[in-house]
């Protein structure tokens, strides 16, 4: 009896943890749909302030709430006490958090008295117990993306405000001590208001939703919602102006770009005649380039370094590749737009050749730049025809067994080319040559020559001679379809796009 | 059973012993990085197109059965499939949402991925064959012996990538199929099949270490289209078949949690011990019963001699004493046969006294 019963305890033993726990311990796939984003989730953790948390964050939902609010025909005021005239606190139902308990009280307090009213009145109410609202792992996350204030968005809040600079744009006058607002010194927000408050500056953050949201408050346009301005999907939504008014802020149209004033004697490089005017279209803000602060580069950015190894050379300002701001890191990032991709997405990225210094500085002297301007039409870019006359078709054969050759429109190609590089200022500028236009292709051969066959470089593959240079099918194959790839063009799609299978059913591509 | 505690305790002691002497014969800790010259392949993810050109090439050259749909059939695509009995490699396509704009697409393409075998540099399989069915050969690919198989299937159960298969369909000399990285070709100087037939050249044959130079050339030369990584460079102590990718090798079906360390390292103290282990114990064991056995065998002795002692002592004793109580006995005997003499010759006397008188 008794070994009957051991016997069977055991077999539960092992069910238990042979089938039960590893099931247990299993955890459930994620959804793959990512569902539960929301722009307007804000994390409660005022409390940090005071010290580390004893409850996790408490995720809130701000849009959700001020639906509920409207409908009970309240306003902001329902949760935001008034802090001066017609400004409203961004905090809960304070105007300065005084100590831990106080602020806790502030939410447990009002925030469950108003989830237990709406819960008594029969309608579907937030959580009222502790767990509810303290969710350790919330399925809900943000999707909030910050705005951009771009030159068309600028352009219609121009409009909005009938010109008047000064509605929005003010800066500090030392000497005053208040805000003031200057014609024609207008700059960003976050120029002063940055990301984390500094002396008497509040975080951009804080400004950004003060202003905007009681601008668009007064005048019942605008998003007065988090999701109007941070949910992605709508930001897409918000109308773009055709063409955009330039923004006149008394900037130069041409100028010669060169060292500081106080470095001209020791500036060798030719100056770089720059259009001003043709940038501000291609750029989204002013901040793209001046993202500190709207002056010329070289007040803050000296020639050489100075005693402060951390300040950033000119040099440095406009040549680094990665960078946003710089000339060459934004040219760089044009490289790779699909029309440019074919040939530039194949190159190995962030070469400067000795070739492109010409390709800008290509100004007067430092000494004569500082003193005039470039002639407005001297820097439209030019386009020179080549003296090669390109073959029409080219016949690529005798590769392969199971495919006939490829007959390519080869200056068909070209042409296409060539009229996507019209299309584009930047393009022309730097390669406007159309003996440039063939090195896309048939790289490493000097420009304005016949360039040679590729079989004369590419051979047969995996040569420890020749490391780095693939055999003359993986040659064809990666240009042609490397190319059609990174311009996104589908039309090409399979094997037989380009050559017939000799006779029978050859592999195809998907 | 009724074995004592002590002795018990004693057996246990002696074993524990035994396994500490055993413990320190383990190999010292050695990285292997290939036999230098050594062939690998690199395959470059960001180039494959899917086309199977590959797999056609390896059906072809290992005269494995044509396949139930053809190898231009791209539907197969469509599913997951692993390496089976009849297909040393496949080519699985991966849609993955976050690739990289290596150039900015309308919408993420698909990623294709040859999954074979990778020739490991400390092969599992070989290890954990008993047979020495497996050999990773100087040039680099892992072989396969079948005249020595005896078809256990523990290479299946360690291989961290699950490629062997096994012909399970076969009554008589089954075997297990793998990639043999085209051993016989590229000893006669040729290119493995799949990486001849690839148009793209996503597949880089050479040695290990010129393959490897290739492939951090091009993620230099190309640091937004790839994953700053070789795959199979370290993982499970370096393969000799590499993978490039743009984007992270867990979304392509590479597990990304092997470390450097190699695959048998994990169970070769426990296999190193084996042979020590059925050499020593034994002898030890045996050593310690004969030692037991013999000591009670001396103690029975023992006991059975005094137990003899005893009763030699014991009889002689009893002889002793009969020898003296028959002594005693003669002894009275003979003085009442004189007591009797005498008191007969006193009578004899005594009457001859009467008589005479």
């Amino acid at each position: 009896m008794m070994r009957q019963k051991m016997i069977v305890c055991f077999a539960l033993a092992a069910a238990v943890g042979l089938l039960i726990l590893p099931l247990a311990a299993c955890k459930p796939e994620p959804a793959a749909g990512k569902e539960g984003g929301r722009p307007d989730l804000i994390l409660i953790e005022g409390l940090s302030e005071f010290g580390p948390l004893e409850s996790a964050p408490v995720p809130f939902l701000h849009d959700l709430h001020a639906e509920l609010v409207q409908k009970e025909k309240r306003d902001c005021t329902a949760c935001h006490l008034e802090k001066a005239k017609g400004i409203l606190s961004q905090k809960y139902m304070r105007l300065e958090d005084t100590d831990r308990q106080a602020v806790m009280d502030v939410y447990h307090e009002n925030c469950l008295a108003c989830h237990k009213e709406t819960a008594r009145s029969g309608k579907p109410s937030g959580p009222v117990t502790c767990g509810e609202c303290h969710v350790k792992k919330p399925d809900v996350f943000s999707t909030r993306q910050p705005v951009v204030m771009d030159l068309s968005l600028h352009a219609r809040h121009i409009d909005a405000a009938d010109g008047k600079c000064d509605t929005c744009h003010h800066q500090y006058d030392e000497a005053q001590k208040k805000l003031v607002s200057v014609q024609g010194q207008e700059v960003s927000c976050r120029d002063c208001h940055g990301a984390v408050p500094a002396e008497n500056r509040t975080t951009f953050r804080f400004v950004a939703h003060e202003s905007c949201i009681a601008c668009h408050d007064e005048f019942g346009a605008g998003p007065r919602d988090c999701g109007g301005c941070h949910d992605p999907a709508r930001q897409k939504a918000i109308q773009k102006l055709e063409t955009v008014p330039r923004l006149a802020r008394g900037q130069p149209n041409q100028v010669y770009l060169t060292a500081a004033r106080e470095d001209i004697g020791k500036s060798r490089m030719p100056s770089v005649p720059f259009d001003h005017a043709a940038h501000e279209a291609a750029a989204p803000t002013c901040r793209t380039c001046h993202h500190q602060t709207l002056k010329a580069c070289t007040e803050c950015h000296p020639l050489n370094e100075q005693a402060e190894k951390s300040v950033v050379r000119l040099e440095r300002a406009m040549h680094a590749v990665q960078s946003s701001h710089s000339c060459v890191g934004c040219h760089e990032t044009a490289k790779f737009y699909p029309n440019c991709a074919g040939c530039h997405g194949l190159m190995e990225k962030g070469v400067l050749t000795a070739f492109a210094c010409t390709r800008c500085h290509s100004g007067p002297p430092p000494s004569e730049a500082a003193l005039r301007l470039p002639p407005a039409t001297s820097l439209e870019p030019q386009l020179e025809r080549s003296s090669l006359e390109a073959a029409e078709l080219v016949e690529i054969s005798g590769l392969s067994d199971k495919f006939e050759g490829v007959r390519f429109a080869h200056r068909r190609h070209i042409e296409k080319l060539e009229t996507l590089i019209a299309s584009s200022r930047l393009a022309v500028r730097f390669h406007g040559r159309q003996d440039l236009v063939c090195q896309g292709c048939h790289h490493h051969t000097p420009a304005g020559q016949t360039p040679p066959r590729c079989e004369s470089c590419h051979g047969t593959p995996f040569n420890e001679l020749n490391l780095f240079m693939p055999g003359i099918v993986g040659a064809y194959h990666r240009q042609c379809v490397g190319c059609h790839d990174q311009m996104g063009i589908t039309t090409v799609s399979s094997c037989t796009s380009c050559h017939d299978p000799k006779g029978g059913e050859g592999p195809s591509v998907p | 059973m009724g074995i004592s505690r002590r002795r018990f305790l004693h057996w246990m002691g002696a074993t524990g012993a035994g396994l500490a002497a055993v413990k320190k014969a383990q190999a010292a800790e050695k990285e292997f990085h290939g036999y230098p010259g050594s062939f690998a392949v690199l395959h470059d993810t960001t180039l494959c197109v899917g086309c199977r050109s590959c797999e056609a090439a390896c059906n072809s050259v290992n005269g494995l059965p044509p396949p139930e749909k053809p190898f231009s059939d791209l539907s197969v695509l469509e599913q997951k499939r692993r390496t089976d009995e009849k297909s040393f490699t496949v080519v699985n396509r991966y849609q993955v949402s976050n690739v990289p704009a290596a150039g900015p697409r309308a919408e993420p393409r698909a990623i294709f991925r040859k999954h074979q075998c990778n020739h490991c540099l400390e092969p599992a399989c070989a290890s954990a064959c008993f047979v020495r069915a497996f050999t990773k050969t100087p040039e680099g690919p892992v072989i396969y012996d079948p005249s020595v198989c005896v078809g256990c299937r523990y290479c299946l159960l360690a291989c961290p990538f699950n490629v062997p298969a096994y012909e399970y369909n076969k009554a008589l000399e089954p075997r297990v199929m793998k990639c043999t990285m085209c051993y016989p070709r590229i000893t006669k100087g040729l290119l493995p099949a799949c990486v001849e037939a690839c148009p793209m050249e996503a597949l880089t044959f050479g040695k290990r270490e010129d393959v490897l130079r290739i492939a951090r050339e091009r993620i230099r030369k190309h640091p937004d289209r790839y994953v700053d990584h070789i795959y199979g460079e370290t993982e499970v102590g370096g393969t000799s078949w590499l993978y490039l990718a743009g984007v992270p090798f867990q979304q392509l079906d590479l597990r990304e949690d092997y470390q450097i360390r190699p695959a048998p390292e994990f169970t070769s103290g426990a296999l190193g011990a084996v042979p020590m282990v059925i050499g020593l114990w034994p002898v030890l064991l045996i050593g310690l019963y004969a030692i037991n056995q013999r000591k009670e065998k001396i103690a029975q002795q023992e006991r059975e001699q005094a137990i003899q002692a005893v009763l030699a002592q014991a009889r002689a004793e009893a002889e002793r004493k009969a020898q003296e109580a028959a002594q005693k006995a003669a002894q009275e005997k003979q003085k009442a046969i004189d007591m009797a003499v005498k008191k007969a010759l006193e009578e004899a006397a005594k009457a001859k006294g009467k008589e005479g008188a």
